[in-house]
Order: C-alpha cells, then sequence, then structure tokens
C-alpha cells in the first residue's frame, strides 16, 4: 500500500536540521501502523512526506505503486486516496459541519449535492454528530472537531487514513470519544498510519508499531514485542520514562 | 468594544454628552463669528441653484421666409419654414411655440422653446466622482487581487513584477502619477492611435486609469496581509483533500481572507473618492472641480466649499453603511 524508501527531508529553521534520514517503511493493506517517539523525533515530518504537504528531499514514496515524488505524478489526486487528520483540526471555520464534510466531495470528487449530503450525513451520524450538521465548528468542543475532521476526511472514501497527533490538542475527558472512533475505523479494516502519544492506543490497536527518534525509525515491531521486550536502548528509555 | 471599560452612572453620562453639544454648537458659533468681523455675507438661498438649474432650450429659424404650416405631433408640433426655394422643418414643444402660420421669419428667429429642469454643476460633479471611484475601485479590485496572489507566487517573474508595482505606485505621489498618465502616456497612447487611425481615448479613462491602478497597488498589499493572516492549516486541510492550489484559494482560503481585509479595503475606497479630488488638474469635471468653478462664479465660497464636503461625506459615509452591512453579512454566515 505504502512503501517509503530512504526518505530524507531537511530543514533550515534557520540552522540545518535533518528531519529525516533515510527512513525506509512499508504499510500494507489494512494495516494500522502507530508511530510513536518523543517530540522532534521527525514522526508527524515523516507522516506529512507520505502525502506530500512536506516534500521529501530525498528517496522515493510509493502510494499503490505510484511514485508521489515523481515530476508527473498528480499529488492532487493522490492525496484524495489518502484523508488526513490533523492536531489542530483545521477544520473551515466559515463553512458548517455539513458543508466541511461535503465541500471535498463536491470540489474534488466532483459529486452531485445530494449525493454529497446523504453521504455527510451518513459519516456524522457515525462520528455521532448528526445533530451539529448546521452547526459551525467554532461552536463544537475539541472533540466534537476532530471527529468532525475525521468525518471530512472519510467523505473522501480514501485508501489509506494518516492522524497527525489527532487527540494531542484535547481536553483529556475528549480524548476518549475521539480514540473510539479511530478505533471502529481500525476493526473495519481501514489501512491507517497513526503518530500518537496514546500508548493504550498503540497496544490494542495497532498491528505494528515504529519508534522514532533523531530522524530515524529505531526499532519497529508487534506492541507486544515493543512494550514488552524491546530491544533498542533509546527505545527502553522513553519508554521508561513514559509508561 | 466595552470589555474593560468602566461603568460610569447616569450623571457622568449625561453631564459629557451634554458638554460635547454645547461645544460643538461653540465651534459653529465660533467660525460664525469670526466671518461676521470680516463682513462676510451668507447667503445659502444661493446653493440650491448649483444642484437644481432651469435651461432654456430654444429652436431658431436657420433660414429667411415664412412659416408655410404647422402641424401637431404628439406633444410637438412641426413647423415648416419656406424660403426662397427652400424650406425647413422644425420640431418645437407645442406649449412653446411662438409664431403663426404665415409669419415671416428671419435666420436666428426663435419659433419656439421651453424650460428644462436639469441637474446642477454639483450634481454632475457628483455624480461623475462617483462614477470615476466605483469604477476605479472595481478595477483596482480585480488588479489588487491579482497583484496579491503574484506577490505569494513561487514564481520569480510574477513575484518580481508584484513588487515593482507596489513600490513604484507607493513610492510616488498620486498627483504625479496623474500628470504622466495624462501627459505621457496620454499623449503617446492617442498619438499611437492617431497614426493607426483609431478613435482617442478621453481624458476621463486617463483618469481613471490612474486612481485604478494607484488603488490596486494598495489593495494588493491588503490581500496579501489577509491571505498571510489565514492559518496555514486551512490550505493544507484543503489540500490534503485533494483540492488544487486553485480550489483551495477559491473554496478555502480566499472566503475566509475576505472577511478580514474587508475593514482595510474600506478605508482604501474612502480615500480613493477623497483622492478622486486631484482629478480636477486634468480638466476631469468632478466634484472639487465642479465647485472650483462654481466659486468662481457665485463669489460665495464659504457656503459652496461646505456643501462640497457635505456631498464628499455622503458619498463615502455611504460607502461605509454598505461595508458594515457586508460584514455583518459575514460574519452571520
Amino acid at each position: 500500500m505504502i512503501k517509503a524508501v530512504n526518505v530524507s527531508k531537511i530543514f533550515y529553521v534557520p540552522q540545518r536540521l535533518l528531519a529525516l534520514s533515510n527512513v525506509s517503511a512499508e504499510i500494507s493493506r489494512g494495516e494500522v501502523v502507530v508511530i510513536i517517539g518523543p517530540s522532534g523525533s521527525g514522526k508527524s515530518t515523516f507522516l506529512r512526506c507520505l502525502n506530500r504537504l512536506e516534500h521529501a528531499d530525498s528517496g522515493h514514496i510509493y502510494v499503490d505503486g505510484v511514485d508521489i515524488l515523481a515530476k508527473k505524478t498528480d499529488i492532487n489526486s493522490a492525496r484524495a486516496e489518502m484523508g488526513m487528520v490533523f492536531q489542530s483540526f483545521n477544520l473551515f471555520p466559515h463553512k458548517t459541519v455539513l458543508e466541511n464534510v461535503t465541500i471535498g466531495q463536491t470540489v474534488v470528487r466532483r459529486r452531485s449535492r445530494r449525493e454529497a449530503e446523504d453521504k455527510a450525513m451518513a459519516l456524522l451520524t457515525r462520528v455521532g454528530l448528526a445533530a451539529k450538521a448546521a452547526a459551525y465548528p467554532d461552536n463544537l468542543s475539541g472533540g466534537q472537531q476532530q471527529r468532525v475532521a475525521i468525518a471530512r476526511a472519510l467523505a473522501m472514501d480514501p485508501k489509506v487514513m494518516l492522524f497527525d497527533e489527532p487527540t494531542s490538542a484535547l481536553d483529556p475527558e475528549m480524548v476518549g470519544e475521539v480514540l473510539e472512533v479511530m478505533k471502529s475505523l481500525a476493526r473495519e479494516g481501514m489501512t491507517m498510519v497513526v503518530v500518537t502519544h496514546e500508548m493504550g492506543f498503540a497496544r490494542e490497536v495497532a498491528d505494528r508499531v515504529l519508534f522514532m527518534d533523531q530522524g530515524q525509525i529505531l526499532e519497529e515491531g508487534t506492541p507486544e514485542h515493543f512494550f514488552k521486550a524491546p530491544e533498542n536502548e533509546r527505545t527502553k528509555l522513553f519508554l521508561s520514562q513514559i509508561l | 468594544m466595552s470589555s474593560g471599560r468602566r461603568r460610569h452612572s447616569l450623571a457622568y453620562e449625561l453631564f459629557w454628552k451634554a458638554a460635547f453639544v454645547v461645544s460643538l454648537i461653540g465651534v459653529c458659533w465660533m467660525l460664525y463669528a469670526a466671518t461676521q468681523k470680516i463682513d462676510y455675507v451668507w447667503r445659502w438661498y444661493r446653493v440650491p441653484q448649483y444642484f437644481v438649474s432651469e435651461r432654456v432650450i430654444e429652436v431658431k429659424s436657420g433660414i429667411q421666409g415664412e412659416v408655410a404650416s404647422i402641424a401637431p405631433e404628439g406633444e410637438n408640433v412641426s413647423v415648416v419654414v419656406a424660403g426662397d426655394g427652400e424650406e425647413e422643418t422644425h420640431l418645437v414643444p407645442a406649449k412653446g411655440l411662438r409664431v403663426g402660420k404665415g409669419d415671416a421669419v428671419y435666420p436666428g428667429d426663435v419659433l419656439g422653446g421651453e424650460k428644462k429642469i436639469v441637474p446642477g454643476i454639483l450634481i454632475e460633479g457628483t455624480w461623475l466622482t462617483l462614477y470615476v471611484s466605483a469604477v476605479s475601485i472595481f478595477f483596482g479590485i480585480i488588479l489588487g487581487l491579482f497583484t496579491g496572489l503574484s506577490r505569494l507566487s513561487d514564481n520569480p517573474f510574477l513575484r518580481w513584477w508584484s513588487i515593482t508595482y507596489i513600490e513604484l505606485i507607493r513610492g510616488s505621489p498620486l498627483l504625479v502619477q496623474i500628470y504622466i498618465w495624462y501627459f505621457v502616456l496620454g499623449t503617446l497612447i492617442n498619438n499611437l492611435l492617431n497614426k493607426s487611425d483609431l478613435p482617442q481615448i478621453p481624458t476621463l479613462w486617463f483618469g481613471i486609469a490612474s486612481m485604478a491602478v494607484f488603488t490596486g497597488a494598495y489593495v494588493a498589499e491588503i490581500v496579501r496581509a489577509g491571505i498571510q493572516s489565514i492559518h496555514r492549516g486551512q490550505s493544507e486541510a484543503a489540500r490534503s483533500l485533494g483540492m488544487n492550489a486553485y480550489q483551495s484559494m477559491r473554496h478555502i482560503v480566499l472566503p475566509q481572507a475576505f472577511r478580514r481585509i474587508l475593514p482595510p479595503l474600506a478605508g482604501q475606497f474612502i480615500s480613493l473618492i477623497k483622492d478622486s479630488s486631484l482629478l480636477g488638474i486634468i480638466a476631469i469635471r468632478e466634484l472639487t472641480k465642479a465647485t472650483r468653478e462654481v466659486v468662481t462664479v457665485s463669489l460665495q465660497p464659504f457656503e459652496i466649499f461646505f456643501v462640497c464636503s457635505l456631498l464628499y461625506l455622503l458619498l463615502t459615509f455611504g460607502l461605509s453603511l454598505l461595508t458594515n452591512y457586508l460584514e455583518r453579512k459575514l460574519v452571520q454566515s
């Protein structure tokens, strides 16, 4: 499904910073992969490279066999196949909840208004927010906004969902409702790549865990292996600090 | 607005409001008293004629002869003057007919006429100011939007041209730019048109061009600031849905930016209305030039200039109301 080969990314902020250094990873269809690691480890950068919100400086990223870093690739149609959920939700504040979920469908997928609204209402019902369809995002709680953002991404019928720390900006009591939606997605067999600090979610839902630090993947394996018998020293240190 | 403001007693409010009104009247009275000292005579009754005036339209004979026939034609009558082997037909308003059948007429004799109520010079000037401003605002928005977007483009050609344009226009006085448009570009363009046997471009359009190009540079900077004020996450979210750069701009970024730039945009357009007073120097008879002409004829500068400024206030205040209304409407949605 997704294959990253020797991906590197350098930021100049303003000093040279090697955010990703020769990262390779493979994610197969239906798999839930959780990426964890300390702040500044490059995990969000790696995720954002997967749909080219950050343009990797070198390496190759294949999504469904298409090299998204190639010049002739139509990145817009590639992105439409990949749903993305952001830490800060990024809902469109000038549009209602319903419009947030329909706009991608009508503009990008060229669906009719009726069709898009039916689909949006079905998805909003699914995330438990059908009653808020006419509300504006600013009038919703953080947890509700993030669930709308998930519905917005799902409305495009993506083949893979990318989550960039979806619960990090939420009040603690709202984390659960968002994780519930993500778990139900995982159970349905959605391919998911999740950057998170929620170890409970990783342990319970992940098929595979990647641990990143200093722009590299230091360890990868099943949650079982990862939480019970980590091999890398850095991983052990990280886990001892957070658990 | 009220946040952080202290709540005052009713007496406090009333006292200071009354003080405002009294001092306002005081200022007006001092001005009046000063004019009395220099023996200025206020003649407000002379003002209305510059708003509405009567014009007499006369129909005159062009030849010598006599009135051959008078035949009604709707509200007019058609008068036929027959002379030495020549004949003329005139359409004259029935009410103002001054000749009868068989009358002898000479060239220049009045066959008939009527009085017509026409808008006065101040109304014409106000209308021209409104027209010039509206057209300049329209083109200024288009130019400013395009330049503002180019200013943010990755393409050096677009970016550098937009910077050049903005800095060039903002860095020189509008008065000088109007002269350049009229005396330099106007002369060049009209001479070239003349050489190709094409019709000339009227002065008015060089005036409008100078105003539109001037405003466009300021609008561009307002648009740029508005777009940059929208969080990057908005366009990232739009792009991650698969929208291309244009769709993201059109559906997500610009609508949000527009709300924020409406107040500074309104300010810019109010300035434009006032700046159009400079166009008088290239013989466009907008409100200020019309006012100066009226002052020369009426010799009542005090009244006329006050009236002129009130007319400007009317235009700018109207624009303020319109943008306030738009702002409220956008906030609701």
